[in-house]
């Protein structure tokens, strides 16, 4: 093994490519622990092969995907300053567990209930259908969300894209600080009991809440 | 070929002032032990709902029944549920009703 100390390795006159290692396959090393690569303003660094090792603080790679070291990392889009209402930091989709609050039958089915959860953002949607039951004057309440609903003394609401049931159209709404969905009669506003969704019904809903989680 | 399902709490959070239990569960599922499968679940937990009857405006208050919670569950709501958190939730769900 041979060295050669100098201060300055640069092209020759006419040649604008400088090339190390062209022969044998090799790891090229550049400095030792504790160096600094200095790569001056204006200059590029270009990459045609693969690249590993490189990249941000606290961010790793995982099966192709951006893995964060923090939970709380996430990304500023659409600013080139950091603002938090600019942050993504938060997303997830899964499944939840409605059930109907304090209902007299038990032949109640809900079909694919999932969520996704995007910032502060929660869409809910599943499908129930409702067999026999007895008479029930029980306000019609879905409980189980995934995620609590914001603080505060206001609602939020959704849609009813499809239904079947006893009274015409119906629309949804988040108490604050619970889990629970309500149905209430369009335009009336008269709330909904079991025996206003009627039996042998079934509707399906994509409803979105806002969440302090 | 053996295919089972366990669940396993990744996360609880106590949320806001009527201390909710929000709950964040991975159900994994295996073949011959080999994780095959992974579907994030989420639930949350209050002490009690409210419910009323809308004909006869009665409200009815069911108590959340957490004996089949896991320890690990029933030891947090044993720490955060005081006598004083259930009768406020109770009494701000009435109040909404």
């Amino acid at each position: 093994m041979s060295k050669v100390e100098t201060n300055t390795i640069d092209t020759v006159s006419g040649s604008s490519a400088l090339q190390i290692g062209d022969g044998n396959t090799a790891t090229i090393g550049l400095g030792k622990s504790g160096d600094t690569i200095n790569i001056p303003a204006g200059a590029t660094i270009a990459n045609a092969g693969t690249a590993t090792g490189f990249g941000l603080t606290n961010w790793a790679e995982s099966s192709g995907n951006l893995l964060a070291t923090n939970a709380s990392y996430g990304i500023y889009l659409g600013v080139n300053s950091a603002t938090a209402a600019n942050l993504l930091n938060d997303y997830e989709e899964g499944t939840w567990s409605p059930a109907l609050s304090n209902f007299g039958g038990s032949n109640e089915n809900f079909i694919d209930p999932r969520y996704t959860k995007i910032g502060r953002l929660v869409t809910v949607s599943c499908q129930l259908q409702i067999g026999s039951f007895p008479s029930d004057g029980s306000s019609f309440a879905i409980s189980g969300l995934p995620f609590t609903v914001k603080s505060g003394s206001g609602t939020t609401y959704g849609t009813v894209p499809f239904r079947q049931t006893n009274t015409s159209t119906m629309g949804l709404t988040f108490g604050g600080n619970n889990t629970v969905i309500e149905m209430y009669a369009i335009p009336s506003g008269g709330q909904f009991n079991y025996n206003d969704f009627g039996q042998s019904k079934q509707m399906a809903f994509v409803a979105q809440y806002e969440t302090d989680s | 070929m053996a295919i089972t399902k366990e669940t396993k709490i990744i996360k609880t959070e106590i949320v806001g002032d009527y201390k909710a239990i929000q709950i964040a569960e991975d159900i994994i599922y295996k073949e011959d032990g080999v994780e095959t499968n992974k579907v994030r679940h989420r639930r949350v937990l209050h002490p009690c709902l409210v419910s009323k009857n809308t004909d006869t405006n009665e409200l009815t208050t069911i108590w959340t029944d957490t004996s089949n919670e896991p320890q690990e569950i029933k030891d947090i709501i044993n720490v955060v549920w005081t006598d004083e958190i259930k009768n406020s939730w109770e009494t701000f769900l009435k109040d909404q009703s």
